[in-house]
């Protein structure tokens, strides 16, 4: 937080800038360090991590410009003051373009260098003002969406415990028609469950914030971890699990748990929409420029005239409430946006009675226009 | 469905199983499973409720919901745990009404590390048993 004593870089070639300032604005009750040419500030910003600094546009070495560059990528927030020589227009207007706030002319009297410091400080204030603002408004829309979740959540959860509390027998004998109707309270309160757990990732899902916790991601450490997950249900189901991939695949940029929700829709479907004995197949691939990760099934199939729209929000092939297996409708949707949002694409192919393959290409590096 | 009968001791004595959690339902479906299975069941509705019971009645296993007075309660009390000679090594199930699947990010995974399973509710009886037969094994 910047306070009375806001701390106040100056880079200048010229001795008597630099002292004169210092002695300017340690009266005005800054804390002030200088710094004779580009390199020797540079290397002084990161020590002392200032919030304002004053650069002189013509030095010697490492221009004010360069400087000015450096420093706007090093921390967008500080608030930078050129001080030109010759004040021509273009060259004001090139250093705003590096993101100066300000310049001051030489030479200058101390009223006007405090002043323009003056307000460069209160700039900044507001700067880090909203910086924390968007910060904690994050951090409380996160909560929100958590304690929603975890709202939604924990009252199904409770009856579903109930219920099959009941089903198992543990709360005395109960007739096969009641076990009937409990199990269809357990099949029903599930489905809910999921359909929550799907509708908040898709609500919530932020492609920007997601990408600023982009980091290299091996899928087949993704495939692993989920169809760990899934292997209880594959179990059950008596659909074997298949992976297939190169031993040494170059990891892609990506946010770790969007992959997995994606792989965990994919292979959760294939397993969901299959026969008692299928297979579902994962196979990665080293593509060139991208990663291939196809998961393919021996299942139902889709017909042909349903896979335009299967991505859609809530689409089913099968839109009878009673249908033999329900998803929640949102899977696809949410694999389609997170895959859109690492720059990838997806394609399915399908025949119904012999089973669908899902495509899904990750490019190895990102372009930032490539993400949509 | 198959029960479990390691909840009797070679010796002949019941193990003890504390259950820490705001959910007075949760609480009473997760008794009635695991008494089924023959363990000894202490419960706790609170996290300060939980370390006090451990104290006084030194539990086999402790079975920890992860949002309860506050956020993260049942992270504080594993770690609570943790922190005592007495309970550091015993073994503690860590289980939450939070969509695991989800991107989930208000928590770092740290948190649940230090106990032997993180489990989604609603957990079915016969997968709770199961976890807590291999948690206890795991401690032996």
């Amino acid at each position: 937080m910047v306070t009375a004593k806001a701390n106040i870089l100056v880079v200048d070639d010229d001795e008597m800038v630099r002292l004169s300032c210092r002695r300017v604005l340690e009266e005005d009750g800054y804390s002030v360090k200088t710094a004779e040419n580009g390199e020797v500030g540079l290397k002084c910003f990161k020590e002392i991590q200032p919030d304002l600094v004053l650069v002189d546009l013509k030095m010697p070495g490492k221009s004010g410009m360069d400087v000015l560059e450096e420093i706007e990528v090093m921390d967008p927030e500080v608030v930078k003051i050129v001080i030109t020589g010759y004040a021509t227009v273009s060259s004001a207007v090139e250093a705003m373009k590096r993101g100066a706030y300000d310049f001051i002319p030489k030479p200058f009297t101390p009223d006007e260098i405090s002043l323009i410091v003056a307000r460069g400080v209160e700039k900044r204030r507001l700067l880090l003002e909203r910086k924390a603002l968007k910060n904690s408004q994050e951090k409380i829309r996160r909560n929100m969406v958590s304690l929603v979740s975890h709202e939604l959540r924990a009252p199904l959860g409770a009856t579903v415990q109930y219920l099959e509390v009941l089903q198992a027998g543990m709360a005395g004998s109960i007739s096969s028609d009641a076990k009937e109707l409990i199990d269809r309270c357990v099949i029903r309160l599930r489905e809910l469950l999921e359909l929550i757990g799907r509708w908040i990732s898709l609500a919530t899902f932020d492609p920007a914030r997601m990408a600023e916790s982009f980091e290299a991601v091996s899928l087949i450490d993704v495939a692993k971890e989920v169809m760990a997950l899934l292997t209880a249900m594959a179990r059950e189901r008596s659909v074997s699990l298949n992976l297939d991939a190169p031993k040494r695949l170059p990891s892609i940029q990506g946010s770790k748990v969007c992959l997995q929700e994606i792989f965990f829709n994919l292979i959760g479907n294939a397993i969901k929409y299959n026969k008692k004995g299928g297979w579902v197949k994962v196979t990665l691939y080293d593509e060139d420029q991208e990663v291939l990760a196809e998961i393919a099934d021996n299942g139902v199939g889709i017909p042909e005239e349903h896979l335009p729209r299967i991505f859609d929000e809530f689409y089913r092939v099968d839109g009878r409430r009673n249908a033999p297996i329900r998803g929640s409708g949102l899977g696809l949707s949410i694999v389609k946006t997170m895959t859109g949002a690492h720059g990838g694409r997806i394609h399915v192919g399908s025949r119904v009675g012999e089973g669908t393959t899902f495509r899904v290409h990750f490019p190895k590096v990102l372009n930032p226009q490539r993400q949509n | 469905m198959q029960l479990t009968t390691t909840g009797v001791t070679m010796s002949g004595m019941a193990k003890k199983i504390l259950v820490i959690d705001d959910d007075p339902d949760f609480v009473k479906s997760t008794t009635i499973v695991l008494k089924s299975a023959g363990y000894e069941v202490l419960e706790a509705y609170s996290g300060k409720e939980g370390l006090e019971k451990s104290d006084t009645d030194n539990p086999d296993l402790y079975i920890i919901d992860l949002m309860m007075e506050t956020y993260s309660e049942g992270a504080n009390v594993v770690d609570a745990l943790n922190r005592k000679e007495k309970t550091k090594n015993k073994p503690k199930i860590m289980i939450t009404s939070v969509d695991l699947k989800g991107p989930w990010d208000s928590y770092q995974q740290n948190d649940w590390l230090a106990c032997d399973f993180l489990v989604q509710k609603p957990v079915r009886p016969g997968d709770l048993l199961r976890y807590v037969e291999k948690a206890l094994t795991k401690h032996q």
